[in-house]
This record gives structure tokens, sequence and C-alpha cells, in this order.
């Protein structure tokens, strides 16, 4: 990094926590500081919904996918917009006329505390873990990168995140947030741009897009059925639409968004937003990935990507020769991606797929001696060795802030849970400046664990990543079943569907032990177990009362 | 518990004139990306 790179990080830093703290003045009241005096436009929430889903991992390891598994992964967004229009139509009116600061609170009017409390529990634990996940996860690869100590990387985060979501609430992380969307867009935009014109002058973009094509990367859309398929067209667009009913639907992160808007139309309109603009959004995000696929078929790639790995390679005994082959196999690689270009037969695509099979082979040897997965650092390596001065600076910057946007949302939301369902409920006699009170103390609480989880466990996360991000998908399925009968059925009470969520979870439990399923079906798995037990065991006790009676 | 809470209006949507018109034509944006994204699959499929 140079120093132009290092003044661009730090001034956009810098004006990310002092604009969210300017936009967060004046939250002194609790329905000011958890629901910004439900005054947002559409525009700021929907924004916000997209940055909080944006995380820094979404940069990294998207582009990586598409770089290493094609553009498949893209279907996995096709559940949204169908989860958007059901819940702009049931449960944006319901949240909203309920009055209620969190969605939990809903179930207590509706059921009974103990569902309210078993829902809250699952949220605080589940999204608490994602907290620390959230903040580790991409402190690793920047750490990595800008050659910082890894826990000094998690406290500068993690700082910067409480001082303006403690003092401006739910007003600064949804201004923050809107500030990072137009960053992130701006700099994915020139970063796609940037690559493509660094490709030889001889390879036009069309000419990039047959070989990202050749090479199996633009699988967009697969419409085989597969159980055991992570992302297909059917996983998609019915175990994803689960997935997003539940996280938009029942995930405190997000109701809360869509709750400070200042009509029922106005949330609406930021869901919607969303449903149509994240498709294309995956789209671009992914397609980058696969532009520096195709960059470094004509630019030798480094042996690794991993810096760290990388020099413990050139340290090793096997390097010289894995080194030599692996240029062999990246010069073949190259003449055959021109055989693609120039003559298009099936013996030239032929020739292309083995080189590219070969150059694998070679690089999953020197991954395996390095020591280290080096997935998430492709596109870091290509933005740091690649992108032209000063906008490395700001590329890093922006994964920066999309990694602090996810925390902050995050630990807004677990402080509001934290002092509505249960602050509220010891001390229901809280005067409305002990309730922000409060809920500052529980935003520098979460902030704290978060930091604090991340630095003692974070750098032992290499493969919990993975699992981490499928804890939601044991969750999700039941807490979607539980306000599903909360909407919609209404003869079926608190304790039907209190056994009914711990039935829901168990049937997650043994299809997970006992089965391939991908984790995608586990929130249809998860909800269908609710309902059904909430609804047989609401049957069941009717009957035996008309008997009774 | 904190007060400035108001009735929250619902309103109609700046286009098409209802909410169910606007959800129907985000079902057929999905419909269509998906079918664009199928024809981009087919036409640079290795």
């Amino acid at each position: 990094m140079t120093a132009i790179d290092w003044a661009v990080l730090v001034a956009w830093l810098v004006f990310l926590v002092s604009y969210g703290l300017w936009r967060g003045r004046g939250s002194d009241t609790a329905n000011q500081f958890l629901l910004a005096g439900k005054t947002m436009p559409w525009y700021a929430m929907g924004l916000s919904i997209m940055a909080t889903q944006a995380t820094a991992i979404t940069f990294i390891t998207t582009t990586a996918q598409a770089y290493t598994d094609g553009m498949r992964f893209v279907q996995f967004y096709f559940g949204l917009p169908l989860a958007m229009v059901i819940l702009s139509a049931t449960a944006v009116p319901i949240f909203h006329r309920a009055k209620v600061f969190t969605a939990y609170e809903y179930l207590e009017k509706r059921f009974d505390r103990k569902t309210r409390s078993l829902v809250t529990a699952i949220f605080l634990i589940e999204r608490g873990l994602g907290s620390g996940i959230a903040l580790a996860a991409p402190a690793i690869a920047l750490s990595v990168i800008l050659g910082w100590p890894f826990r000094v990387t998690t406290i500068v985060m993690g700082t910067a995140v409480i001082l303006y979501t403690t003092t401006g609430g739910i007003k600064a992380v949804t201004w923050a947030d809107v500030q990072q969307m137009a960053v992130i867009t701006a700099s994915l935009i020139l970063a796609g741009i940037i690559a493509v014109s660094m490709l030889p002058s001889d390879v036009s973009f069309l000419d990039a897009v047959r070989i990202a094509g050749a090479a199996g990367k633009l699988n967009v859309v697969q419409t085989e059925f597969n159980w055991n398929d992570r992302y297909n067209l059917w996983s998609g667009l019915i175990g994803a639409s689960f997935l997003f009913l539940a996280y938009f639907g029942t995930d405190q992160s997000q109701v809360q968004r869509y709750l400070t808007g200042r009509s029922i139309g106005q949330s609406r309109l930021s869901l919607l937003f969303n449903a149509v603009a994240k498709v294309p959004m995956q789209f671009g995000i992914l397609f980058i990935g696969t532009i520096v696929f195709v960059f470094f078929i004509f630019i030798q790639p480094p042996l690794v990507f991993q810096p760290l790995a990388e020099k413990q390679l050139e340290s090793k005994t096997e390097y010289p020769a894995l080194q030599s082959r692996f240029n062999r196999a990246f010069e073949r690689r190259r003449a055959a991606a021109r055989g693609v270009i120039e003559r298009h037969t099936p013996a030239a695509l032929a020739e292309f797929r083995e080189a590219q099979s070969q150059l694998d082979a070679v690089h999953a040897e020197a991954v395996k001696v390095g020591g280290e997965p080096d997935t998430n650092y492709i596109f870091l390596s290509f933005v740091t060795r690649y992108l032209p001065r000063g906008i490395v600076g700001l590329v890093l910057g922006v994964i920066f802030t999309a990694a602090m946007s996810a925390i902050s949302g995050e630990i807004n939301s677990l402080a509001t849970v934290t002092v509505i369902d249960i602050y509220r409920r010891i001390a229901p006699e809280a005067t409305d400046r002990q309730t922000v009170f409060a809920s500052r103390l529980a935003t520098v609480f979460w902030g704290a664990y978060a930091i604090v989880f991340s630095a003692l466990f974070g750098q032992g996360f290499g493969t919990l990543i993975e699992a981490v991000n499928q804890v939601g998908s044991y969750f999700y399925g039941p807490m979607l079943g539980v306000f599903f009968i909360a909407f919609f059925v209404k003869r079926v009470g608190g304790t039907a569907v209190f056994i009914g969520a711990i039935a829901g979870e168990l049937a997650i439990i043994a299809v997970s032990r006992f089965t391939h399923i991908a984790y995608l079906w586990y929130n249809v798995v998860g909800a269908a177990g609710v309902i059904a037990a909430a609804l047989l065991l609401s049957y069941a006790t009717q009957r035996e009362s008309t008997a009774d009676r | 518990m904190p007060d400035e809470a108001h009735n929250i209006p619902d309103e109609p949507p700046p286009i098409l004139g209802t909410w169910p018109r606007i959800y129907t034509a985000v079902l057929i944006y999905l419909a269509a990306i998906i079918t664009l994204f199928f024809a981009f699959t087919r036409a640079f499929a290795p």
C-alpha cells in the first residue's frame, strides 16, 4: 500500500464515523434511538438493509466463489424477491400496526411470554455468535493484507462501530449504511471496469466472456433438481425463499430496519427495492469474480494468493519444482485460451479445459504445501497488486466499512432485543431516559463482546466460518414457523407453538444428522416441522377439551 | 414506554395504483431476470 492508499483508507474511515455521529444526533429518546422516531424514507431503509447484508465477506468470498465455482451462487438470491413480496403484504403491516420495537415483542402479544422468551433466546445466541464472526472473518483477511496484527484490526473496526452506534442508535447506523452502499457500488463498478481495461489489448470484452464461459464459470442458472446441491434454480426459489422469509421477517437485525419507516408504504418500498436490486447486484459482484479469473489467465497469478502462505511456501524444498510446474501450466492455459478465442472449436475447448485442470492441480498442491487456504485472498490479491494507487485504499476502505456496517446492524439489534425483550420486562417502570441509557450500555456490551470474542477465538475460525454461515439455517426455519402461525393461524395458542418450535428444531437436527440434504432446505424442514407439530397439538388439545365437556 | 409512536398510515404505492399490482410487477421482473440469466448461461455454456 502506498501513502496515497493509506490516506484514502484513513480519510474514508474518519468520514464514515463522523458522518454516522452527525446523522445520529438527537437520538435521545427510546423511540429515536431504537426506531429513528419512525421517520426514515424508503431509500435509506432499503440501502441500509442491503448494506447490512453486503458484508466484507460478501466481497471477499463472493468474487472468489465466482473465480473457483462459477456464477451459480446468484441462484441463492432468486428467493429474495419472492420473500420480499410476501413480507411486504404480511409482516410489514402487522408489525407496524402492532407498534412494537422488536419482532419478538409481537409474539407475547399474540401468544405468551414463554414463546417470546424462547425466540428471543434463539436470536441472541444466533446473532451474538454471528457478530463475533462478522468482525473476525474480514479482520483476518484485512490484517494479512494491511500487515496489521489481527487483534489491532479487530479493535479498530469494533471501536469505530461502537462509537457511532452507541451515540446515534439506528439513525446513525442507517445513514452510515447509505453512504457505504453508495461507495461500495461505485468502487465495485470501478474495480470491474479496471479489470476489463487491464486485459491484453487483443482480448476484447466478449472474448473474456467467451473464455469465462469455456471455463464453466458462467453457470448462472442450473435447472437440474438435486437435494444435495446447494445452488440450483429450485434450492434458490424454494429453499432460499424460506431462508429470506425468516431472515427478513423474524430476524430483528432486519425487522428493525423497516420498522423505522415513516409509513407502511415506505417500509414496503424499502423491501421491494431490495427485491429488484439485489439479484443484479450479486450478479455484478460474481461477474467481477469471473473477470478477475480471466485476468489471471493472461497475467500470471501468484502460486498461492495468501501472502503469508506464499512466504512459507518459498522456504519449502518443494517450492522451485512447484513454481516451475505452475509456470508451465500457466503458459499452456494462456495459449489454450487464445486458441479458444481464435478457433471456437471443440478441440480448442478441450485443450483449454485440460490446461485449466492441470493448473488447478498444481495450485491445489501448492496450497496444501503452503498450509493455508487462499480462496479468500483472490480478490484482495488482485486489488492490492493491480489496481491503481488511491483506488487500492478506497476498495480496502470499502471492505473495511462493509464489515463495520454488518456489525453495527447486528450489535444495534442485539442491544434493542436486550433492552426491549429483557430489560423492559425486568424494569417495566423504567423511564424513557433510563431506557435510552440501557440501550447505549447494551450497545457497548454487545460491541465489546464481539471484539473480545473475535480477538480471542477469531483466528481459529478458518473452517468454522462455513459452519457458522449455516447456523442460521438451523434456527431460522423454526422461527419462521412460529411467526407463520402467529400471523395466519389464529386458533393455535402459545403452548402448542412453543412445543412445535422445539419439534421443528429436532426435525432439523435429525435431517442434518441422517441425510445429506443441502442446508438451504433446513429452513423448509424447520418451518414445516413447527407448523405441523403446532397444528397437531392444537387439534389434539381442542378435541380433548371438547370431549371433556 | 416511549410515547412518540403515532398512528402508522398506509398509503398507495407511487406507481401502478395498488400494492398487489406492484407485487405482480416484481414477480414478472423476477421471471424475466431468470429467463435472461438462463439464456446467458446457454449462450456461453462450454
